[in-house]
């Protein structure tokens, strides 16, 4: 099976079978394909080649209607109950039954408990209550319960999409212990995608690894352990680097891949010391539960690890507490923030800028032009008394539009562009007002690989210029562009690596649980 | 051959994609229909048409902003805003011409109260704009119900000829609000306060991450509302000849179908000001329209709902491009 989005492909080619009470695990770094593989089993998107077979029957097309209907249950990492609802009518709703009787909602309500009981160990909270009422983790074990309802009749396989990642450790070892129990006894089979290597050992049947939209090795039985999934995951990603590598070679386009460009950049002189950034034991609820980095003028320090570890928000928060004039040594929980400008002579305090990945929903303005969309930020260049000076922002935004090949004319509509032209856009508005220090939350997302080079050269240049970059990448690859990368896991910063070819560090230590 | 044909070609179909093209077209087109089936003067039409419809304009300006801003803002106080002006200024100014300024600042202060507390709201109590204004418009409708029979006198003679006259037979309300639709226009393209506004209704996320202060902003946009509203009302009053407690029932909805129907997207991030003009225009015109033809009330209002509906159709969603 393959699934392609536009030019992205995000599955290439698998071929799984799971049989009958089994319970397999699909693991694998960010972008390996586990998310969008076990959507198009579920029904919620369409393969773009290849069949997926059903107790031995192709289902075409294979919709979530259908999926259900044939007894395979989804449960995503985004909550899908409606919080308006208690837990018995969600209990309805999915079951599709008209169920007017109060006896039949009775028996419903007695049917969830006891099963949430028998799951979890703990009891659930009441459940003609609305759900707002509960907890962000009592309704993921809710809609985890929900898909094992039926477990002894109509539910066949239970695809379970990161659900755990919420959850606390002895939870989830409890509904594996469990899930093993009716699988064996019921046949119904599992296929769960988690990052949590260390839960799966010992309670699934077979771990499938993925990598780079490819199922690259398989371990069974007592040989799923952590080493050799991550061993597994290593081998894949130096795979997917020959790939690339050759396929670069084939091409004949010489410029990109030649050599790291961070060799390039770290035998340039650039690094003038001044620290821009230093933090020490940061927390931030709920997702930070210590980071500790440093970023120095000039240099290009990147953040890797598994997608949801606390990058974005570390960065927002640095974002939002750089920004603050004159910040003062401040205690926040217990952690101390130091931030020396760059520029100590400079009247205005040095402004971090930030760009996001999310182009679509954080970075355009939809309805505006290239020039409009860059120069949003630019109020204190551009304007006088309020009003905008048009000369001004067209010659000022026009050159820095240029100075980045910016493809498209400034005053073209900013959606008739690529995405990757949409997000040169918004670095060169984070550009205009001239950061000391830029946050990258994932900046290359979802861009084609040209635009990505062009990037990655833009950052060398202002890195050479004595601009500090703190750079989150969930593509392991990118961070070979870095002086210096850390990597995050479980809110902390669990590693600083020194820049290079770093790929097989990075991936070890997204995964090993200390 | 090309260099002309292209330009004119660019202009035209600049035209055609204009936001506010369907409303002035529905305003000539109703105009024109008023014309030929009413027995008045071509001009006569026009001019009150223009005098009546640039109250509904000033409202529309107003509101303008908090529905440019996006995020689900709208202001459902205006008529009561209004209502309530209307009476405070005939009470204030009681005839005397050498009060109107000061009746007037005192007007425009209520309303930036009225907008203010709209505001806070929304912002700090994070009710919903139609709950919050509506409520707050009942509290006001409390207000001027305890206040009117108490109030006596009128806006006086200065606010009057403003109201109904005019100048070489263009009415002066008419003079306003095509000054006061320019004046937004520039404050939309050309200050930093406008594209904050139109930034915050395109995106909020992006908005914030660019620095703009979405409170700040959101806070504004309810008191300009608030404060036209309210001078709007001391105008009526002055139009009217006094107030009363119904003259604002029209506004509430015609406010909002106003902006609409000139072109700017109730989602926010897109405002066109002359499109409030045109569409103004034309809902007034539409109304003498329907008159005319001596139809029931009711099918008076299934014919202007059908036209507006159709027009509305005609507001496409193309790309909006501002430079």
């Amino acid at each position: 099976m393959a699934k392609h989005f536009g030019a992205t492909v995000a599955v290439k080619d698998v071929d799984l079978t799971v049989e009958k009470g089994e319970i397999v695990a699909v693991v694998g770094h960010n972008g390996a394909g586990k998310s969008t593989l076990l959507r198009c089993i579920g029904g919620f998107e369409t393969p773009t080649r290849g069949t997926i077979a059903v107790a031995g029957i192709d289902v075409n097309p294979l919709t979530v209607q259908v999926a259900r209907r044939l007894g395979l249950r989804s449960v995503r990492q985004e909550l899908s109950l409606p919080t308006s609802l208690s837990a018995v009518e969600c209990a309805l709703l999915i079951r599709g039954k008209r169920m007017d009787t109060w006896q039949a909602r009775r028996h419903v309500e007695r049917s969830i408990e006891s099963l949430f009981g028998e799951m979890f160990g703990r009891d659930m909270p009441n459940p003609r209550q609305h759900l707002t009422n509960w907890e962000f983790s009592q309704r993921q074990l809710l809609e985890v319960c929900l898909a094992f309802l039926d477990y002894k009749e109509g539910c066949r396989v239970v695809l379970l999409d990161e659900a755990t990642s919420a959850l606390d450790a002895d939870i989830t070892e409890r509904l594996l212990r469990w899930m093993r129990g009716i699988s064996e006894s019921y046949g119904v089979a599992v296929l769960i995608s988690s990052h949590r290597l260390h839960e799966l050992v010992g309670l699934v049947d077979r771990a499938v690894v993925m990598a780079d939209g490819l199922i690259v090795g398989s371990a069974a039985n007592e040989n799923v352990t952590e080493a050799k999934l991550v061993e597994l995951m290593r081998a894949g990603m130096v795979q997917a680097r020959a790939r690339a590598d050759s396929r670069v070679a084939a091409e004949g386009s010489g410029g990109a891949r030649d050599k790291p460009l961070s060799v390039e950049h770290s035998q340039s002189e650039r690094r003038d010391g001044a620290t821009l950034i230093e933090v020490t034991n940061v927390a931030i609820h709920p997702s930070v539960q210590g980071a500790t980095l440093r970023v120095d003028a000039g240099e290009i320090v990147g953040i890797g690890g598994l997608e949801g570890q606390g990058q974005s928000e570390l960065l927002r928060w640095l974002y939002t507490h750089l920004g603050r004039r004159n910040t003062p040594i401040s205690r926040i929980r217990g952690a101390s923030v130091l931030r020396r400008s760059a520029r100590r002579d400079s009247s205005a305090a040095s402004r971090p800028g930030l760009v996001t990945g999310d182009t679509r929903r954080e970075g355009v303005f939809p309805y505006w032009s290239v020039r409009w969309n860059t120069s949003i930020k630019a109020r204190t260049q551009l304007g006088r008394l309020g009003v905008v000076r048009s000369r001004e922002e067209r010659s000022v935004v026009d050159a820095l539009l240029g100075e980045l090949a910016v493809k498209g004319r400034p005053e073209q509509n900013i959606m008739e562009l690529s995405g990757g032209t949409q997000q040169k856009v918004v670095l060169c508005r984070a550009l205009l007002d001239r950061p000391t220090v830029l946050l990258l939350d994932d900046p290359t997302r979802g861009i084609d690989a040209a635009t990505k080079d062009e990037i990655y050269r833009l950052f060398m240049d202002l890195a050479k210029s004595g601009v500090g970059l703190l750079w989150y990448s969930s593509e392991i690859s990118e961070l070979r562009h870095c002086d210096r990368v850390y990597v995050m896991r479980g809110g902390y910063t669990v590693g600083e690596l020194k820049g290079g070819e770093v790929d097989e560090q990075v991936l070890e230590m997204s995964f090993s649980h200390a | 051959m090309s260099r002309v044909a292209e330009r004119s070609s660019g202009v035209a179909s600049r035209i055609a994609r204009h936001r506010a093209l369907p409303a002035v077209v529905g305003a000539i087109a109703v105009w024109v229909s008023v014309a030929i089936i009413g027995d008045g003067s071509v001009f006569g039409t026009l001019r009150s048409g223009a005098t009546v419809g640039a109250f509904v304009a000033l409202t529309g300006l107003g509101q303008l902003f908090v529905i440019a801003a996006g995020n689900g803002n709208i202001d459902l106080s205006v008529p009561y805003v209004l209502t309530l002006s209307a009476y405070v200024a005939s009470g204030l100014v009681n005839g005397n011409n050498a009060a109107v300024v000061p009746a007037a600042l005192a007007v425009a202060g209520i309303g930036a109260l009225i907008g203010a507390v709209n505001a806070t709201l929304i912002l700090v109590l994070e009710l919903p704009p139609i709950v919050g204004t509506l409520a707050v418009g009942f509290v006001v409708e409390t207000i001027y119900l305890e206040v009117s029979p108490h109030v006596q006198g009128n806006v006086g003679s200065f606010v009057g000829t403003v109201a109904t006259g005019g100048v070489s037979g263009v009415p002066y309300m008419a003079i306003i609000a095509i000054v006061l639709a320019g004046l937004v226009s520039l404050v939309l393209t050309r200050s930093w306060f406008g594209r904050q506004v139109l930034a915050l209704g395109q995106s909020r996320p992006a908005a914030e991450l660019a620095g703009i202060r979405s409170g700040l902003v959101t806070f504004a946009t309810y008191v300009i509302c608030a404060v036209s509203a309210s001078l709007t009302g001391f105008l009526l009053a002055g139009y009217v000849g006094g107030a009363s407690p119904d003259i604002g029932a029209s506004y509430q909805l015609g406010s909002i179908a106003v902006v609409v129907l000139g072109g700017c997207l109730i989602a926010g991030g897109v405002a066109n000001a002359p499109g409030v003009l045109a569409a103004s225009l034309f809902i007034t015109l539409l109304v003498t329209l329907t008159d005319l033809i001596h139809v029931s009330a009711g099918v008076q209002q299934i014919i202007e709902g059908g036209i507006i509906v159709l027009l509305l159709s005609t507001v496409g969603k193309e790309r909006v491009r501002v430079t």
